[in-house]
């Protein structure tokens, strides 16, 4: 079963599954639900104290261009280290139930989209309230988050599938997400470099999309095509590399799991 | 859900008949990671399950009953041989660690695995209430699964597979746990899937039961086929071999 059709045929059950996980997740806690909201809010209160009232005192610009790389860099990372994890962790699951185990890294990236969508939410409430927010160009995070969704299940997907066979790739995962965080562009403006220096900081896709985020939604720019068309070509190398690993060992995997 | 396309159908140049729903051909299963028997744990295999049969499987803890029923359910592929398997059928493998989420109450997990098992989610839902009383459990609604027993867990697996209704119930150790009503509820079950012409590989320590219910047994020993014929038959043989090796079912862990 190729990949695409995997995640059609099963996009009911990674629904119920993302619903579900939320769901077990809020019921372990004694505040429940609220943890959706306070879980993110804290996250980025931590963030906003820091550089509010630390580091960089005043200077609001600088808070606004934070939260939006933040917000979405907490996205990305998430769903990569749940997703590199989730056919591990899904041993006694794999073991029992045929299901291609694209499905596991899906289900990861969803459950990690749906509490994105809520931290995106509080991030429009504070950039509204700071007077930072360009809503004239929104219309592109539609396909900018339809490409990062394509980009988080190559890296996860690809990662996921390999992880059982070679699980020194786990701490190499775990340590590589430290490495992109200081090296995506999150602290500081990459524009603000030298362009060969730009140029070796955007081979990292996901300073290329942070960058084109900020465009989008502070400054009300469309993305830079250029830009673009490279995170688009490299997805598409992942999503290749993740299909072929899937077609070789998707059947294999239960095997090593035992 | 539990079957596609790398545990074959029955194909053309196999020998045609509607009466059997699996067939194993010099089935061997390997695991590269195992030092022991260089990775093979099942090798040699050959068997039909027909339509409307129980397969009892014996041996001791080792012998492969458990990877015999991956590779039926199609969870993993033959190393050696072909699984082919009838175009209309479906096989479901039920283990007490049926992946139930310990948060959820039955009803979540209930659809979730009903959903895993090949159900549409709407088809589970309008299924839970019969799930609900083949289970016969006497709890609040939204009682986490995380508090059942090992027996209420089994009786909720075994009521969602029921309700799954796959052509082919694989079913390991599930039978072994909970108590006396609930051993008979279940075999009664099964009696009752016999009667719709679905069909049942059995793996269980307990040989009055397998006696019981099953029409042939398959012996397994050290991932071989040791026996395979009528249940009274290979059970006996079984038995006399065990107390011939001083051997008990629970030995060697794979």
């Amino acid at each position: 079963m190729n990949l695409i059709a995997a995640l059609r045929r099963y996009s009911e059950l990674i629904a119920y599954k993302t619903y579900a996980e939320l769901k077990a997740e809020a019921s372990s806690y004694y505040l429940g639900v609220l943890w959706w909201v306070l879980e993110p809010a804290l996250y980025l209160f931590a963030f906003y104290s820091v550089f509010r009232w630390g580091i960089r005192q005043g200077d609001k610009e600088f808070i606004a261009f934070l939260l939006v790389a933040l917000v979405h860099w907490k996205w990305s990372a998430s769903s990569i280290v749940t997703a590199s994890n989730s056919i591990l962790e899904a041993r006694s699951m794999i073991l029992q139930v045929y299901l291609p185990k694209i499905a596991f890294p899906a289900f990861a990236i969803a459950t990690s989209t749906a509490k994105f969508a809520l931290t995106f939410s509080i991030m429009l409430i504070v950039l509204g309230g700071m007077g930072h927010l360009s809503i004239v160009t929104f219309g592109w995070l539609i396909p900018l988050y339809g490409l990062q969704l394509l980009l988080l299940l190559g890296v996860g997907g690809l990662s996921a599938i390999l992880i059982p066979f070679i699980k020194d790739l786990k701490p190499i995962i775990d340590s590589g997400i430290i490495l992109l965080m200081l090296v995506s562009g999150i602290f500081f403006d990459i524009e603000a470099f030298p362009p060969q220096a730009q140029d070796y900081l955007y081979l990292n896709p996901f300073a290329v999309m942070i960058t084109q985020y900020r465009h989008v939604i502070l400054d009300g720019m469309p993305p830079e095509a250029g830009r673009i068309a490279y995170v688009a070509a490299l997805t598409t190398l992942l999503i290749v590399a993740t299909a072929v690993t899937h077609r070789l060992l998707n059947r294999e995997v239960p095997k090593v799991l035992i | 859900m539990s079957t596609d396309s790398t545990t074959s159908t029955i194909p053309s140049d196999a020998p045609p008949s509607d009466e059997i729903v699996l067939r194993a051909e010099k089935v061997g299963i390997r695991y590269r990671h195992f030092k022991h028997r260089d990775g093979w744990v099942l090798s040699g295999l050959n068997f039909d399950l027909k339509k409307g049969e129980v397969l009892g499987v014996v041996g001791r803890n080792g012998a492969g009953k458990s990877s015999l029923l991956r590779a039926l359910a199609g969870i993993t592929t033959a190393d050696a041989g072909r699984i082919y398997r009838h175009p209309m059928s479906r096989a479901s493998l039920l283990t007490i660690n049926m992946g139930f989420i310990p948060h959820l109450p039955s009803r979540e997990n209930a659809i979730l695995m009903g959903m895993l098992l090949g159900l549409r989610r709407r088809e589970i839902e309008d299924r839970y209430p019969d799930i609900m009383a083949f289970c016969n459990l006497d709890i609040p609604e939204d009682q986490k699964v995380g508090t059942f027993s090992s027996g209420m867990r089994a009786r909720l697996a075994l009521g969602i597979a029921l309700a799954a209704a796959p052509e082919v119930i694989l079913i390991d150790e599930l039978l072994g746990v909970g108590d006396g009503q609930f051993r008979e509820t279940s075999a009664a079950a099964i009696r009752n899937l016999i009667r719709t012409d679905r069909s049942v590989v059995l793996v269980t320590h307990n040989n009055k039961t397998l006696g019981n219910i099953s029409d042939r047994v398959l012996w397994l020993e050290q991932g071989r086929q040791q026996e395979l014929g009528p249940a009274k038959e290979v059970l006996e043989h079984y038995d006399e071999y065990l107390k011939l090796e001083g051997a008990r079912p629970n030995g060697v862990t794979s």
